[in-house]
């Protein structure tokens, strides 16, 4: 009877050594993990990489599988889209010229300038597979904290996907707009009324993000465009986020509070990711 | 050299669950990897393992907190409490339940954890249909893994899975011999 009473303790001991084993495991982590995290990512690089090279070898295969007239196709449809952004490209250049000497006849300063380094995701979470991933560029490319990632949406135009939430020297990792530590401003339909994403304590579910504290007077139709609004300092303006799904319905007899919140479709897609495109603000340089 | 077997065998099987969650599978070689660890060299061995897995995921995977080192030990300890039971002959059929009940753990563990720590309502709207393709791969994985460790284990005279006693699972940590023989009493013992 002692000795069936001696066992149940033990085992009780053990579970609870081993309870208190992972609470410190967790508690160690949690404590190291912002020096420690890159650093390890740094040093386990070429491990990781490897992972990347073979996912890599397999969608180039995947690649290869079509018959000739398919990939013949595929080409000349890539030959005509590139055709229309050379266009598109030109038409931009001309733009910016005339934009150039309006400002100098106006003396108003010229805009921040953006540099843009391609980078390719290295690394995705699958269990937090549309909040975070991690890419092969970091501060040895130039990159840093808090540097817009972007993509190129199929029209040729470029969509937001999040910023670089922390940096290594060969790695960063990048926080979409899916995760809710991300909050930034938005500017939702032609008339821009903006917004904060990830903020106004809605949650966001089934691919949707919420945008809150929207002035309740305007409404934009479901289906508007949403763009960066430019305030952040490293997210350059007018990018689009996405699209605007839908707005909470508030009725203005019982509701003062003159905001409203929503939810976001956002334009990326995270399930075809593979090379992103870092925004970095260029520093002014010093003059002589 | 069951240290050094271990964490030989681990990196691999770490990197390969960094390859499949690249695709977006949740599945964890690594969770059935430590029950065939527990299953042949025992828990002495396989619980610092799991821990320092759990972490190293953590960490490549830039997580804000560390919960798969618990989820890698409940997914193992699912997968333990199948392989002492006598109602399953021999180590390929216990492996079926213990595999899927590993799989099945790992991904519940892990859907509970994202949706306390992050708050994120997504990942458990497809659990039903998640958690049965992850206990089919366990079933079908886990026999595969055995048989194929347990060919390096043979070629180190380390301790196989399949050759285990179930009722001294537990206290096998110290001496394992490696090769079952007949006893006087006629029970098969390992040397």
């Amino acid at each position: 009877m002692a000795t069936e009473k001696n066992e149940k303790n033990a085992v009780f001991l053990y579970a609870a050594a081993l309870l208190i084993f992972l609470l410190m495991v967790m508690a160690v982590y949690h404590a190291v993990r912002p020096g420690v995290g890159r650093l390890t990512a740094d040093f386990f690089y070429p491990y990781l990489r490897v992972s990347r090279l073979a996912v890599n070898a397999i969608s180039d295969r995947t690649l290869l599988s079509f018959s000739r007239a398919e990939l013949a196709a595929k080409l000349e449809q890539q030959q005509k889209i590139n055709t229309s952004l050379a266009l598109q490209a030109a038409a931009a250049a001309e733009l910016f010229r005339e934009n150039q000497v309006l400002r100098r006849y106006l003396g108003i300063k010229a805009p921040k300038k953006w540099s843009y380094i391609t980078a390719e995701v290295m690394l995705r979470d699958p269990l937090l597979w549309l909040e975070h991933f991690t890419i092969d560029r970091g501060r040895m490319d130039g990159v840093e904290q808090g540097d817009a990632v972007l993509d190129i949406s199929e029209d040729g135009l470029p969509i937001l996907i999040g910023v670089v939430g922390s940096c290594g020297r060969h790695n960063s990792e990048v926080m979409t707009v899916y995760n809710p530590d991300f909050c930034f401003s938005a500017g939702i339909g032609p008339e821009r009324m903006t917004g904060f994403i990830n903020a106004g304590g809605r949650q966001g579910s089934d691919g949707r993000i919420p945008v809150g504290y929207l002035a309740s007077a305007g409404t934009p139709a479901a289906g508007s465009a949403v763009f960066t609004t430019g305030f952040e300092q490293r997210i350059p303006g007018g990018i689009k986020i996405g699209e605007l799904d839908r707005l909470e319905e508030v009725n203005p007899l019982f509701y003062s509070a003159g905001r409203s919140s929503g939810l976001i479709r956002p334009a990326f897609n995270p399930n075809r990711l593979r090379f992103v495109i870092i925004a970095r603000r260029e520093r002014p340089t010093e003059q002589p | 050299m069951k240290t050094f077997f271990i964490f030989t065998i681990l990196p691999a099987v770490l990197l390969a669950d960094l390859l499949v969650g690249n695709f977006g599978f949740s599945f964890s070689l690594t969770a059935l990897t430590l029950i065939y660890f527990s299953g042949s060299m025992g828990l002495k061995h396989t619980l610092p393992a799991a821990v320092a897995a759990g972490m190293f995921l953590d960490m490549c995977c830039a997580r804000q907190e560390a919960f798969s080192a618990a989820t890698l030990l409940a997914a193992t300890a699912a997968g333990m409490y199948f392989i002492p039971r006598k109602e399953f002959r021999g180590s390929l059929i216990r492996s079926l339940p213990a595999g899927a009940a590993a799989e099945g753990v790992f991904v519940f563990a892990n859907a509970v954890a994202v949706t306390c720590i992050y708050g994120k309502t997504g990942y458990p709207s497809g659990l039903a249909a998640h958690l049965a393709t992850a206990m089919l791969f366990g079933m079908l994985c886990f026999p595969g893994i055995a048989v194929l460790f347990d060919a390096l284990a043979a070629l180190l005279n380390l301790p196989r899975y399949m050759a285990s006693d179930p009722e001294d699972l537990l206290v096998r940590a110290e001496t394992t011999p490696a090769i079952p023989v007949e006893t006087a009493s006629g029970r098969r013992r390992r040397r």
